[in-house]
């Protein structure tokens, strides 16, 4: 009993520099992800064509992601500058490149899949059952780390053509 | 004396808290600052519980009901420690005592010995608990550490999930699935009692969704600390090989197949404790014990739904072990089917229901020293379990309610009930509690046998032999436990656990003194003085386990453990047990770890662990403080250098001994000792 009482006086000892609170560590790994995967994919098909001139992300409902993906504005990819832009929900989303679904999106699956076929969108979730429900890029946790699951018909569905190079890197592929 | 020694490591975290602010240690994350320039394989293999402590694992042990410890591979890797039974002395307030090089006394919660009873060990949902001896043979147990995913180690009764024997602890290993272990990696190392190890592994992705891996592991251990009179012979040295193939042909369905097969031998110093001429009790030292085995097994998981899925697990185990006390070879073969489903009939009812068999094919050879009244037999046990997980109010209260019954060929009939309950009090803390009841059914030589101890000279210049007699009669051993306990995460950097508990004991086993008789043969003639197993036995264990986790910085983690165990065991009123020694005092009252974990500039790595073991007065054994270090440098993803001393602080120290017990294995001394090791991925 001693010992908790010193221990319940450690952890009121806790110096406050340990205590800073930043970015889950999980969310800047998935966002790193969604950046990399950019470059795996070939958007010449048919992309929604936002403007020429730049390349968007649209985060689709609030989540702890959100301010991972922040910091990925401005980067360039394929010489365009990446615009990140946050929705509320699928009805105020323009044209897009990619749509990050958060879990709080969850209800809109379907008409959001559905808007991405039609426009040529990748959608990245991280979710149960994300790529069964149509989905293209999930992400999972195995084995204490990130990996991600690829559902490839959908992203042939929607005219994406992804590397084989990610394909290969996938924990799992929906053929 | 005894509480500055421990109350010791919380003083230390003190001030070691004190320094943080100090910055002793560079701040900053050992990743870039922006990770998008990574690649898709290095982001892959960041490990979330190295960078940070709410990973999942921590969550989900917040629904625990149990007293719960998980090793992980970063803890396996960053221990220092070779052997699996070395690896359990992570877990904090587990007992692990070595009492010769190649020989582990291993339990939770009290009770131990070479072959503790009590607490049953799997390597993948395989029994490894050999039941004809009711315990492990800890230098057959073994893995490429490598693969190892994590090591589940739960404190307390597990009998209602896992069956008998599962009385005061479950241990289970478990391994990395094939498809997270692509590629192809090499180990070696040696040291001063290491005289050589390595392992080799190598996995390939056999098509779309079909992984394999093969392995083969090596080692050679010198022999430990000599004593002036006897020398030690504990050398220990083992191989063996193995795969596992797994099969993800859809979302739903999962196929997972492995195999073994390992051989080796094990030096052991017996005492000389003949006392008349007369090669009764056999005279035996520096003998080598021979062991090899095997497995195979199979295992299909099928998900019906998010809330319904079945699992169908098949395997055949065998393992020999030859020149074992008395010169007595044994066979085992295991062959067992277990079957589990889990589905949700009503909406806050979640059902989970099994079954399962198990067929034990044993052979001895009888020795004149240690005989069996059939030598050769085989034995079942088929039970079944059902428990129901009621969400009494959703996300906050659940109970958990159920039992196994089990139809033995030693005792018949066991049930083995228990009652969870979980209160959730908010996402950073819950509280739990648990009633249980598990037994621990007679071995082979309880329930039948013959086993000469000791010899000395008796009335009339006859001599007199003292031999245990097995009975058929003997009964399982009983337990009726109460447990509670309390985690919190007062702040995303720390955790904290404690679990405390009241154990009660029935019909623990005794060796009641008969009649001598006259024995003629083998000549010369001589007085046998029968120890008859009983259940002439009872008594109360309580104690409290606390673990908890901080991570002071990204670059720094600490660790601690504390463990408080009471022993009071007393023989029924017509018990007249002279042998059996009490186990209270082959248990630490006391124990406590820390261990820090460094991430240093360059790539290196230098970890430290301390432990604390209590005096073991019925043992001989000091108290005493081990200190083990590491010192990792990864100066490319694919390679690592480390270098380990044990034991660094003393010179040598019993563990468990120096008091010999009455299976007769001399305990030697662990010795200082240090090691290289190089691990090259490919």
């Amino acid at each position: 009993m001693r010992a908790a009482l010193v221990l319940c006086l450690a952890v009121a000892c806790l110096p406050e520099s340990a205590l800073a609170n930043d970015v889950s560590i999980e969310h800047k790994i998935k966002a790193a992800f969604t950046f990399n995967f950019i470059k795996y994919i070939d958007w010449a098909e048919k992309s929604s064509d936002p403007a020429d001139s730049e390349f968007v992300i649209s985060i689709i409902g609030d989540g702890p992601i959100n301010s991972a993906l922040a910091e990925l504005e401005n980067k360039e990819v394929f010489g365009k500058p990446l615009k990140v832009r946050f929705v509320p929900d699928l009805e105020s989303a323009g044209p897009s490149n990619v749509y990050f679904i958060n879990v709080s999106a969850q209800e809109e699956l379907d008409s959001i899949f559905q808007k991405a076929r039609q426009w040529g969108v990748l959608t990245v979730g991280e979710m149960d059952e994300f790529c069964e429900r149509g989905g293209i890029i999930n992400f999972v946790i195995l084995d204490d780390s990130i990996h991600f699951e690829i559902n490839q018909k959908e992203a042939q569905r929607a005219h994406l053509s992804i590397s084989y190079k990610l394909l290969n890197q996938a924990s799992r592929v929906i053929r | 004396m005894r509480f500055l020694l421990t109350c010791c490591p919380l003083f230390l975290l003190l001030v070691l808290g004190g320094l943080t602010t100090a910055g002793a240690v560079p701040e900053g994350p050992d990743l870039p600052e922006d990770l998008s320039s990574l690649s898709i394989s290095q982001l892959k293999n960041i490990k979330l519980s190295k960078v940070t402590l709410s990973s999942r694992k921590e969550e989900e042990l917040f629904d625990a009901t149990a007293s719960i410890y998980v090793i992980t591979q970063e803890d396996i890797r960053r221990s220092g420690m070779l052997s699996v039974p070395e690896l359990l002395r992570l877990v904090p307030g587990l007992e692990v005592a070595q009492i010769d090089g190649n020989k582990w006394a291993i339990t939770s919660r009290g009770f131990n010995t070479r072959f503790s009873s009590k607490m049953l060990i799997l390597v993948d949902g395989r029994s490894v608990y050999t039941t004809v001896f009711s315990g492990v043979f800890w230098d057959q147990i073994d893995y490429p550490l490598e693969d190892i995913e994590r090591i589940e180690v739960i404190k307390g009764p597990g009998g209602t999930l896992w069956g008998a024997n599962a009385v005061n602890g479950v241990i289970n290993i478990i391994t990395k699935n094939a498809k997270d272990t692509e590629g192809g990696y090499v180990t070696s190392g040696a040291g001063n009692l290491e005289n050589g190890f390595g392992t080799a592994r190598y996995g390939v992705k056999l098509g779309e969704d079909t992984a394999l891996r093969v392995y083969g592991k090596y080692f050679n251990r010198d022999e430990m600390a000599a004593d002036a009179v006897t020398p030690a012979v504990d050398q220990w040295e083992s191989g063996r090989g193995g795969f596992r193939a797994d099969w993800q042909p859809s979302s739903k369905n999962k196929v997972s197949v492995q195999g073994e097969y390992f051989r080796g031998e094990s030096g052991l110093s017996a005492p000389n404790v003949v006392t008349a001429p007369i090669a009764l009790v056999n005279p035996r030292r520096n003998e080598e014990e021979g062991f090899e085995g095997g497995h195979f097994m199979g295992r299909w998981d099928h998900t019906f739904s998010k809330t319904s899925d079945m699992q169908l697990q098949v395997f055949y185990n065998r393992e020999s072990r030859f020149g074992l006390s008395f010169q007595t070879d044994l066979h085992i073969d295991t062959y067992d089917l277990d079957f589990q489903h889990r589905f949700q009939p009503l909406e806050r009812h979640e059902i989970t229901w099994g079954l399962g068999q198990r067929f034990v094919l044993d052979d001895f050879k009888n020795t004149m020293n240690m005989g069996f009244v059939q030598a050769n037999r085989t034995n079942y046990i088929i039970g079944g379990f059902l428990q129901d997980t009621w969400s009494v109010i959703p996300d906050k209260l659940k109970l958990t309610l159920g039992s196994k019954v089990s139809v033995n060929s030693y005792t018949g009939v066991e049930v083995q009930p228990s009652g969870r309950g979980l209160w959730t009090i908010d996402d950073k803390q819950s509280a739990w509690v648990a009633f249980s009841r598990a037994v621990r059914i007679p071995s082979r030589i309880t329930d039948g046998a013959r086993v000469d101890l000791a010899t000395s000279p008796g009335p009339g210049g006859v001599t007199a032999v003292a031999a245990l007699i097995g009975d058929k009669d003997v009964k399982s051993e009983e337990l009726f436990s109460m447990e509670m306990g309390y985690r919190v995460q007062p702040h995303k950097k720390l955790y904290i656990d404690v679990s405390l508990f009241y154990n009660f004991y029935e019909s623990l086993l005794t060796f009641e003194p008969g009649l001598p008789a006259l024995e003629l043969t083998p000549a010369p003639p001589h007085l046998l003085v029968p120890l008859r197993a009983g259940n002439l036995a009872s008594g109360e264990t309580y104690g409290m386990e606390l673990v908890t986790k901080w991570e002071v910085m990204k670059r720094w983690r600490l660790e601690g453990g504390f463990s408080w165990l009471e022993i009071d065991l007393d023989k029924d009123w017509n018990s007249r047990d002279l042998v059996t020694p009490p186990s209270s005092g082959k248990s630490p009252e006391f124990q406590w770890k820390l261990r820090s974990f460094v991430d240093l500039p360059y790539k290196l790595e230098w970890d430290t662990s301390l432990f604390y073991v209590d005096r073991l007065t019925n043992m001989g054994t000091p108290q005493y403080t081990r200190l083990d270090m590491r010192l990792g440098w990864r100066p490319r993803e694919n390679l690592e250098l480390s270098v380990g001393v044990l034991n660094l602080m003393d010179g040598e120290h019993y563990e468990f001994g120096p008091v010999s017990e009455f299976n007769r294995v001399s305990p030697t001394r662990v010795p200082r000792s240090g090691y290289g090791k190089v691990t090259f991925k490919f």
